[in-house]
């Protein structure tokens, strides 16, 4: 079919259009989000969604229309040189595709987004004791991988910033708006230029890939079902019974007894809640426990006191074990967390209505509305209390 | 066409043989008994002997004395509300139980659902010892105890 000026080509087709601003969309919100603490759960979402958008462009790359192909628009870096030096001359042609520097930017992007998804859920595990892999990784581990983390997100940061110029200064070289042919899809068709370059690779090489539309269909389908099923299904709340199983395994034997001696009857209540005079009253007389009998033998009841004595308000200062004792004087002895001015203060808004739910039952149940009270934890981002 | 292949008569024949496989494999595995673990063995043992010390014609511990112990109400003295095991371990010990006042989730009770129950002597006597005086102001007799760890092991 002859082509005439008038006539639009199709270049990017609509999976691929759509990937590229959710991926514009997740990225953003996952730096936005990265400045604040008490967003890592969002940040995670976004995280997320680009893993998802990740799957799809690779899987897209073998059986997407000829444009999103892989073997269609990366090329070796012979020709890469050889284009890239006609294009600072001004005498490259114009490509309908991906051109080869654009092409590999594309692949350095994809590349580099790969890492950062990677290394940030090996820093989740390790470093935040987050989400099912935390059994897998050390302290030590998440550590390193923050370090990558942050780097590739630098590099990402200034990979985005060449892209971002290189579409404006291209759609002025070319005369075509590149940023609304992302948008509609369509482009100019190719002026004949003749090239000393390969013509097929660079004119628009695209007629030999008949795409498999049934088999795109399936993917696509699929794809959607599976994302839909995990988002629904499995939900990107962390605080499963898995993810609480594996922290603890990797807390310390200390933290682990504590938790099975003291964590049983009611919630483990992390040490930086009260101070040590408390602790060392209470463990003086656990045979009358708020009546109950909490009885241990000595020998537990020292080792727990060693661990208390570590952690407790006077040495795991925590924003919340900060402002809890900052209206407490030093005559004053709490027992109870719950007494607390600023616990009271913090909890007055929260009916009797809530407290009959089967899901908390009692104020003293800190982890059904706390994500991370067991680790002494109580940011605002984790609150969320339950139905 | 091509996805219509469950038409076809051998996978019915397929899929038949799954289905009651699968079906006979969870048949089998409600019939299994659980095995009493070592200590809870040590224990029965023990408490065996010291009942029969009191009354040698005792016949044995029977998971029925031990369910109706399970759910036996009592009020309790000052605080006037009625009290049982099965208020915070649930009405059924192979199910999640949630404690009474502080609302936290336990596991269950009976060792078919929860392999790691009556696994520690030091273990079992110090809930014993707790519940019970939570419970009924009292310590459990020893008759008591194992009609209970029996009612346990009977599911
Ligand atoms: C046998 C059950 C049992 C065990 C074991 C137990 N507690 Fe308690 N604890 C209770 C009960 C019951 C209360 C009071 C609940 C209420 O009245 O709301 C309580 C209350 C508390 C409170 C006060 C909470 C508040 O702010 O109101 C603290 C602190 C506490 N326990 C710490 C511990 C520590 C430390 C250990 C381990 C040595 C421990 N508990 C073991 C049953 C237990
Ligand atoms: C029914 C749900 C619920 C329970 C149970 C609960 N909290 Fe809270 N807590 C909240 C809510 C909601 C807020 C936020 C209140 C606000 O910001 O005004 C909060 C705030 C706090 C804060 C202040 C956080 C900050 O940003 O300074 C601390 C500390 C805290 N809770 C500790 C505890 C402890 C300790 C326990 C257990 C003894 C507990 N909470 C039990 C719902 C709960
Ligand atoms: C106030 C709540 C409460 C009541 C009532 C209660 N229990 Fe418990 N029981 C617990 C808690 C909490 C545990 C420890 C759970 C854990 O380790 O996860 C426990 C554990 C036990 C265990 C230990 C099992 C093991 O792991 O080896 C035995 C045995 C037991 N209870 C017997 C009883 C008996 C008998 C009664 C009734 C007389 C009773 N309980 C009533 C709260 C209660």
């Amino acid at each position: 079919m002859p082509v005439t000026p008038t006539l639009k080509i199709k270049v990017w087709d609509w999976p691929t259009r759509l990937f590229h601003w959710l991926l514009v969309f997740s990225v953003s919100g996952a730096w936005i989000s990265s400045f604040r603490e008490y967003l890592l759960m969002e940040h995670v979402w976004f995280g997320h969604t680009v893993v998802g958008l990740l799957v799809f462009r690779i899987v897209w790359g073998w059986i997407g229309n000829g444009f999103a192909r892989f073997r269609e628009f990366v090329t070796g870096p012979q020709i890469v040189w050889e284009y890239a030096k006609m294009r600072f001359r001004n005498k490259a042609p114009r490509i309908l595709g991906h051109n080869p520097l654009s092409a590999w930017m594309t692949v350095s992007l994809l590349l580099v987004l790969l890492g950062i998804t990677l290394s940030g859920a090996v820093t989740l595990a390790g470093e935040e004791w987050i989400g099912p892999l935390a059994k897998y990784f050390s302290m030590e581990q998440g550590r390193f991988a923050k370090g990558i983390h942050v780097w590739l997100s630098y590099a990402l940061l200034s990979l985005v910033t060449i892209h971002v110029l290189a579409a404006f200064l291209e759609s002025f070289a070319l005369r075509e708006n590149l940023i609304l042919a992302m948008i509609s899809g369509f482009k100019r068709p190719p002026l004949e230029v003749e090239t000393p370059l390969e013509k097929d690779k660079y004119s628009n090489g695209i007629k030999s890939v008949y795409p498999d539309v049934k088999l795109q269909y399936w993917f696509l389908s699929g794809f959607v079902l599976v994302v839909f099923a995990l988002t629904v299904g499995v939900s990107f709340d962390y605080r499963t019974p898995l993810t609480q199983e594996a922290l603890a395994e990797q807390q310390s034997p200390e933290h682990q007894l504590y938790m099975s001696e003291c964590g049983s009857c009611h919630f483990g209540f992390h040490p930086s809640l009260l101070p040590h005079r408390s602790w060392e009253k209470m463990m003086s007389d656990l045979e009358n426990h708020f009546g109950e009998d909490a009885w241990l033998d000595a020998e537990t009841t020292q080792a727990i006191l060693d661990y208390l004595g570590k952690n407790d308000a006077e040495h795991f200062q925590s924003e919340a074990s900060f402002n809890l004792m900052e209206n407490v004087a030093d005559n004053e002895l709490p027992l109870r967390i719950t007494k607390i001015p600023y616990w009271l203060m913090k909890h007055e808004e929260i009916s009797e209505q809530i407290y009959k739910r089967k899901s908390v039952r009692s104020p003293l149940n800190c982890g059904a509305c706390h994500g991370y009270a067991e680790y002494g934890s109580f940011e605002d981002g984790h609150i969320r209390i339950p139905k | 066409m091509r996805f219509k292949f469950y038409r076809k008569a051998r996978y019915q024949v397929f899929g038949f043989i799954l289905v009651l496989m699968l079906s006979l494999s969870f048949g089998f595995r409600a019939q299994g008994q659980t095995p009493v673990s070592s200590a809870a063995k040590q224990v029965l043992e023990s408490y065996l002997e010291i009942v029969r010390q009191e009354k040698p014609e005792f016949s044995g511990f029977d998971a029925k004395s031990g369910e109706r112990f399970y759910f036996a109400e009592r009020e309790h003295s000052r605080k006037g509300d009625s009290r049982s095991c099965a208020l915070c371990h649930g009405d059924d010990p192979k199910s999640i139980g949630q404690h009474f006042t502080s609302g936290k989730m336990i596991k269950p009770l009976a060792p078919a659902a929860n392999i790691e129950r009556l696994t520690e002597v030091k273990k079992i006597d110090k809930w014993f010892r707790r519940n019970c005086k939570w419970t009924l102001e009292r310590v459990c007799s020893t008759e008591e105890k194992g009609h209970f760890l029996t009612f346990l092991y009977s599911f």
